[in-house]
């Protein structure tokens, strides 16, 4: 599987205005919801479970990458959002290399679908695996520049 | 949980992935590879035709191990028989 097939273009994000994790989960969430990806009346329960999910462990990877997620019932098929932060700094994901994060992929899933969660978290993990995706991104000014990247490779 | 075949210093065991929802995600792979880095052996994980090296999260995440699916472990080196069932403990016994 490749991001493209769950990620929605129209809500990647090539600079965040989040300074911090939480407010990145959230501007990620509306923009899933400003394109009708979500449902605008759930993306704050949405953003809920994600916080939630964060506090059982971190989903920052490591290599500047952090994947939040959630099941979620108002959803029916995974989808989800990349989004990259032009921060100096980056965004504090408490990851597990101590290192701050630079791009995130949001996703959401049904239910009752491990069989995607798990294929989505792969093609992730194969997307940045050689660290020539992440310099790419970092260089992208609009989510189409985005789109085009992650389709190159 | 499958048969355990020792042999000098290394050990395998075949080992069904525990029922939990989401099988082999996030979570219990972290688990799993803080855990294999803290041997001295070597920890390769097999499922079908992906190899996962165990003490990297990114590649057991590749395996895409559901509830069910069946894993070979192969450990190799002088703690191996040590380290073989708490990692087998976190395949089979993962919580949500």
């Amino acid at each position: 599987m490749s991001m493209t097939r769950f990620l929605v273009r129209p809500a990647l994000l090539p600079s965040l205005a989040a300074e911090t994790r939480d407010d990145a989960i959230r501007e990620m969430v509306a923009a899933l919801a400003g394109c009708g990806a979500v449902e605008p009346s759930q993306a704050d329960d949405i953003a809920a479970a994600i916080f939630r999910r964060e506090q059982l462990g971190t989903t920052g990877i490591g290599n500047e990458l952090a994947i939040p997620h959630s099941r979620h019932p108002s959803v029916d098929k995974l989808i989800g959002t990349l989004a990259v932060t032009k921060r100096a700094g980056g965004i504090e994901f408490n990851s597990h290399d101590g290192e701050p994060v630079y791009a995130m992929v949001l996703i959401i899933s049904p239910q009752d679908q491990p069989r995607p969660h798990l294929q989505a978290l792969d093609s992730v993990v194969a997307a940045f695996r050689d660290g020539t995706l992440m310099p790419r991104l970092k260089g992208c000014q609009t989510a189409d520049e985005m789109w085009e990247a992650l389709t190159a490779g | 949980m499958g048969a355990t075949v020792v042999s000098g210093m290394s050990v395998s065991r075949t080992v069904t992935v525990g029922n939990a929802p989401d099988g082999l995600h996030m979570r219990p792979a972290m688990a799993f590879a803080k855990l294999a880095r803290g041997f001295r052996c070597t920890v390769s994980v097999r499922h079908g035709d992906r190899t996962a090296d165990g003490r990297s999260q990114h590649d057991l995440l590749m395996l895409i191990a559901l509830p069910g699916d069946q894993l070979e472990l192969h450990l190799e080196g002088e703690d191996a028989d040590i380290a073989i069932d708490p990692l087998v403990a976190i395949l089979v016994g993962q919580d949500d």
